[in-house]
């Protein structure tokens, strides 16, 4: 029990300041503020358990993130079955080089409610690179995958979020045909 | 839909690196390579402001998410709950120095008597102090953290509303003496233990407090406390820290009142001073 009090201190102080990240990186690949609160509170647990293992002075925000997906993965492989992406890659091939014209005025929510249709294993990935501003890399290295793969999924994750949002601006009465044929 | 009309093939190796030069992945060569094609191609120019924009506009919705405050607390009271990380070595360690400390602390006791020890009925008052405490301490993790009330935010009607007319004066009150950057975001009757409760939750950007009031069951802080206890323009003030919260506890004539959070003693026992003077008041009008 000697240094229990240091360590815990030490823990918080390293690992509290990125609840906020981890909390929007879980809602946004879960899609439920709900379970991603008990994700998120379970990875903290875990990292907790495995401090120890921790080096001081290493990057505790990439190791907590690591932590967390493995949560996430687990917590999948427990409930869903991972949807397949055999036909968005279908689609993909087609529309992946074709950029629609994003409307101007978007909101919050049609942007976030756009980035939900999209197939979780792009999701992760462009959540992690763009919104949590991780280099290929370190999203490779969260992921265990190669990043090859972080590459792919990030540019057809962009694409089929760019899509989404060209879906809106169709319904914003914003014509996509001319660009569509003509670019 | 399959042909994508670029003007020549070099428009669709530049595409091709779009995605990796918007994460500041490319090499310094290539880099140069798109920069020199978008100087001179308007249709990838667009090509990269598109997504450079859908980039921007999901990175700034999703950073507006807030992890609620229920969380940090649920996370702190895991952590201090569960057992320490303790490696092998440590803990032979820890069991060497134990042992070490508690032959010392015999031969204490033995070289001094019991004079370094506090009065059986002074350690009787204080075991009584932290069980009463404990009575605010219970409804504040019940409610404002295992039930993640904190994450709420009523408005005041809907205060005035749960708490009844007798206590709705008691939310400006409290908003009042409290500190400048909390606000009161729950006020509520809630119970624990089938014993009803008056609270009202207190929140800044990283701290819960709870005000959890309660009718006595004939209980009173000791009689022998009251010496140690410290005092705010007359009310006495009880304070204990408590599974790692800090609980400043003080009473009426026939309400026991907690303020609970787990910031250091000195931050939650000042909260509690300047709260204490007008609760006191405030529940006195009520008793008549």
């Amino acid at each position: 029990m000697f240094g229990h009090k240091h360590e815990t201190g030490d823990f918080e102080a390293a690992a509290m300041p990125h609840l906020n990240d981890l909390f929007r990186t879980a809602t946004r690949v879960i899609g439920d503020r709900s379970e991603a609160e008990d994700l998120v509170q379970e990875a903290y647990l875990q990292a907790w358990k495995s401090f120890h293992r921790f080096e001081p002075g290493t990057n505790c925000r990439a190791w907590l993130f690591k932590i967390l997906f493995h949560v996430i993965q687990h917590h999948r492989r427990k409930w869903y079955s991972l949807r397949s992406a055999k036909e968005s890659d279908e689609i993909l091939m087609e529309t992946l080089a074709y950029e629609p014209p994003v409307p101007e005025h978007l909101s919050d929510e049609d942007v976030l409610a756009a980035f939900e249709k999209i197939p979780t294993q792009y999701r992760e990935v462009v959540v992690l690179a763009d919104v949590q501003e991780f280099s290929y890399k370190e999203v490779a290295a969260t992921l265990g995958v190669p990043v090859g793969t972080v590459m792919s999924r990030l540019s057809r994750g962009r694409a089929l979020l760019r899509n989404e949002l060209g879906g809106l601006a169709a319904d914003y009465g914003i014509d996509t045909r001319e660009k569509r044929t003509g670019a | 839909m399959k042909v994508i009309g670029f003007e020549h093939n070099h428009c669709k190796k530049i595409r091709s690196y779009l995605d990796s030069y918007l994460s500041n992945e490319l090499m310094v060569e290539t880099n140069h390579e798109v920069l020199k094609h978008l100087d001179g191609c308007q249709a990838c120019s667009d090509a990269l402001a598109s997504r450079s924009r859908v980039k921007q506009v999901l990175r700034q919705a999703a950073m507006r998410d807030e992890a609620p405050a229920g969380l940090r607390y649920r996370i702190q009271k895991d952590i201090r709950k569960s057992a320490a990380p303790v490696r092998w070595g440590q803990w032979v360690l820890a069991a060497a120095a134990a042992g070490v400390l508690m032959a010392g602390a015999i031969g204490v006791v033995r070289f001094t008597g019991s004079r370094g020890a506090q009065p059986r009925n002074e350690r009787a008052a204080t075991a009584q102090t932290a069980e009463l405490l404990t009575i605010g301490l219970n409804d504040h993790s019940f409610c404002a953290i295992d039930h993640n009330l904190a994450s709420r935010r009523f408005t005041r009607e809907e205060m005035s509303q749960k708490i009844g007319p007798e206590f709705a004066g008691l939310v400006d009150l409290v908003e009042q003496k409290a500190p400048g950057e909390y606000e009161v975001v729950v006020g509520h009757r809630c119970q624990f233990a089938g014993r009803p409760f008056i609270h009202l939750i207190l929140r800044n950007q990283e701290t819960l407090i709870s005000l959890a009031i309660t009718k006595k069951n004939g209980e009173s802080f000791p009689a022998e406390a009251v010496a140690t206890a410290m005092k705010a323009s007359g009310v006495s003030l009880y304070d204990s820290r408590i599974q790692n919260y800090e609980v400043t506890g003080f009473e009426t004539r026939d309400y026991l009142a907690f303020v609970v959070s787990n910031l250091p003693k000195e931050d939650n026992v000042r909260i509690a001073s300047n709260l204490a003077p007008g609760v006191r008041d405030f529940l006195r009008k009520l008793e008549g």
